[in-house]
């Protein structure tokens, strides 16, 4: 895509986004903050709350955002049902107790809070199973916080009822409380939390990598007696709380304005940020970067799977397997698309690799959701992501793209190969100036297939079949111990594939 | 007890750190709180600014750093794994960065922090008020409960 053409493609998408979505702001008095909170995390989560001085409403009015007051029953009642789609924003901003009254604008402070309004498409997909992200709602997100007056800074973090949280804006240079520093050290009162973000870039993959790293962060800090709240986007938030006891998961929008808010927040003494990129080298695994980002010296420690640490496999799929097992089949997990193209297996190599398969043999499951029917493949792409260890625990192998099945193989030690496209092993985004010298290789058994051309497509069926069956017939066998950063800059474990 | 920043300057000419600290104390002031640059103020005001000279060793509970650089360095994602308290080798927390001069390499990206934990970088070139930087201070060493 040429630069003008991509130009022309964000300035569509803010154009749509600005006109396809309103933006409301919510103000209310102190006694009525709880009531309209659970009203709005109803709706949405992805709120931003103000200190709002009374004048400045005509700052935020400029910028777009439609008013709602709820001063009392009424205004909440109002609320309850423009959130239920039963009244419109015109109706909203006809009303009079929309209108600031001179009492209102006296330059007192209220809190407001800020949202989209509610979307009135359905929403598709049954809801489990491994969701396929398309970005926007952090696209939206961007756009409403983009649209505060500058005057506001993130400057806290609004936690609601210990599982939410959002940034908290204050009017710059207008601290609306003033804590006590001398008891900081005077009373030596528990220490504050430690905060661990999750970047929204993160995605499950890189949760895996990180379970027994955060698992040992936490037990470390609890034994220096500070608690650790963890803060991720709503999916990887979901995924941690299942595995992770022993400190508080926040759910948070996706975006920058959390890290500030975090940052700055007095709820924390210490916030890590845990990093996803180096531009420049040496080379560093993720494993190890997330490790030094938690203040680990030592090199990441193999992770020993528990069995009982993951949830276990469905009767269905535990049945259907031992259905195949007693047919004397091999069992080979299968992961080909994502919501990223460049990692996404095209269809017609997919369908050619399912083919040869079928052809010699090989039982197939499907584990996530394609765009299109994996004929002859068994299908388990409706399992939660944290059902997926018990599934591919029992796999003989896993062939798929850089992606959580993989990573989930990496952390089991099931031999899996690894379809690389868009990044290299030892490099992310190459032949851009995006460049960060980090591996996300698998932890471990993984044999990488990657294209020259960083371009997935480049990858024939017949080749990963032809590795498939070398591994399941042990003419290639995986390393059981971690894939170091030296082992993948020496290609080990890596093979080069030329262009078509 | 007073909270304590040691400021030091580590860029390649030298800064004017009388101005730096003046700008300081006076937001800190604005947010109503005592401030002091001499050392024999220690329990009579609430923050004191002090030099690098005056950096001593002992309890670092109450003390910590903030490095004025020119370098942007302190932004690269070369940085960003490891400890402010390990770059600057300093015993007590790094309070801040202060980055002057104009921002070239980094001018597209998010540039309010760096180092993990994470430390507040504030660029005087972009924001002439110092309230973000004193307003996390008070935040960081204050208590209050929400």
């Amino acid at each position: 895509m040429t630069d003008e053409a991509f130009r022309q493609q964000v300035i569509n998408r803010r154009d749509y986004l600005r006109s396809s979505r309103g933006k409301i702001l919510v103000w209310t008095a102190a006694e009525r903050e709880e009531d309209v909170m659970r009203l709005l995390s109803e709706k949405t989560l992805d709120l931003a709350a103000i200190r709002l001085r009374m004048p400045d409403l005509a700052l935020f009015r400029a910028g777009g955002f439609t008013v709602l007051p709820v001063s009392d029953r009424n205004g909440l009642e109002a609320l309850a049902r423009y959130l239920q789609g039963e009244r419109g924003r015109a109706e909203i901003e006809s009303d009079s107790g929309a209108n600031l009254s001179a009492a209102a604008d006296s330059g007192r402070m209220v809190t407001a809070f800020v949202f989209h309004e509610p979307r009135i498409e359905s929403v598709t997909g049954n809801g489990t199973g491994t969701r396929i992200e398309t970005g926007s709602e952090a696209a939206d997100y961007a756009h409403l916080i983009g649209d505060i007056p500058k005057p506001y800074e993130p400057a806290e973090l609004y936690v609601y009822r210990e599982r939410f949280c959002f940034p908290f804006y204050f009017r710059a240079a207008e601290p609306a409380e003033k804590p006590d520093v001398g008891t900081a050290v005077r009373g030596k009162p528990k220490p504050k939390p430690k905060a661990v973000i999750a970047d929204w870039f993160l995605g499950y993959g890189d949760g895996v990598i990180l379970l027994p790293l955060l698992r040992k962060f936490i037990d470390r800090e609890a034994r220096l007696g500070h608690e650790v709240h963890l803060i991720a986007k709503e999916k990887l938030a979901s995924f941690f709380g299942t595995f992770l006891q022993g400190c508080r998961i926040f759910r948070s929008p996706e975006s920058p304005a959390v890290y500030e808010a975090v940052l700055r927040s007095s709820l924390y003494r210490k916030a890590i940020l845990l990093p996803v990129s180096v531009s420049s080298p040496p080379m560093r695994h993720i494993s190890g970067l997330f490790g030094a980002a938690l203040g680990f010296k030592r090199p990441y420690a193999l992770p020993e799977p528990v069995p009982a640490f993951y949830p276990p496999l469905p009767a269905e799929q535990a049945e259907e397997l031992a259905v195949l097992r007693a047919a004397g089949c091999k069992v080979v997990g299968i992961q080909f698309h994502t919501g990223d193209a460049k990692r996404s297996w095209p269809e017609a190599r997919a369908r050619e690799f399912i083919a040869l398969c079928r052809e010699r043999g090989l039982a197939l499951v499907n584990l996530t959701p394609l765009p299109y029917p994996a004929e002859g493949c068994g299908d388990w792409s409706m399992l939660p992501v944290e059902e997926l260890f018990a599934a591919i625990e029992g796999l003989d192998a896993v062939v798929g793209i850089d992606s959580v099945c993989g990573h989930m193989a990496g952390f089991l030690g099931v031999p899996h190969i690894t379809l690389w496209g868009r990044s290299f092993p030892h490099l992310q985004f190459p032949y851009t100036s995006d460049e960060s010298h980090v591996s996300f290789r698998t932890l471990r058994a993984n044999y990488s297939l990657v294209p020259q051309s960083a371009d997935i497509a480049d990858i024939p069926a017949e080749l990963a079949f032809a590795r498939l069956t070398d591994i399941l017939e042990g003419r290639l066998s995986l390393r059981k111990e971690l894939h170091t950063a030296e082992d993948t800059l020496k290609g080990q474990g890596i093979e080069w594939v030329s262009g078509r | 007890m007073s909270t304590i920043v040691y400021i030091w300057d580590r860029t390649r000419d030298g800064a004017d750190l009388e101005h730096l600290r003046a700008e300081l104390a006076r937001t800190i002031r604005q947010y109503g709180y005592s401030v002091s640059a001499a050392s024999d103020n220690e329990g009579l005001a609430d923050f004191l600014l002090l030099s690098e000279a005056e950096t001593t060793e002992g309890n670092a509970e109450n003390k910590s750093v903030l490095i004025v650089t020119d370098d942007e360095e302190v932004l690269s994602d070369s940085v960003c794994y490891r400890s402010a308290e390990e770059i600057w080798q300093t015993p007590f927390d790094v309070g801040g960065i202060v980055l002057l001069g104009e921002i070239r390499g980094f001018a597209h990206r998010f540039t309010g922090f760096s180092y993990s934990p994470m430390c507040l970088v504030h660029i005087p070139s972009r924001s002439l008020s110092y309230h973000r930087l004193v307003s996390y201070w008070i935040h960081k060493s204050g208590r209050k409960v929400r």
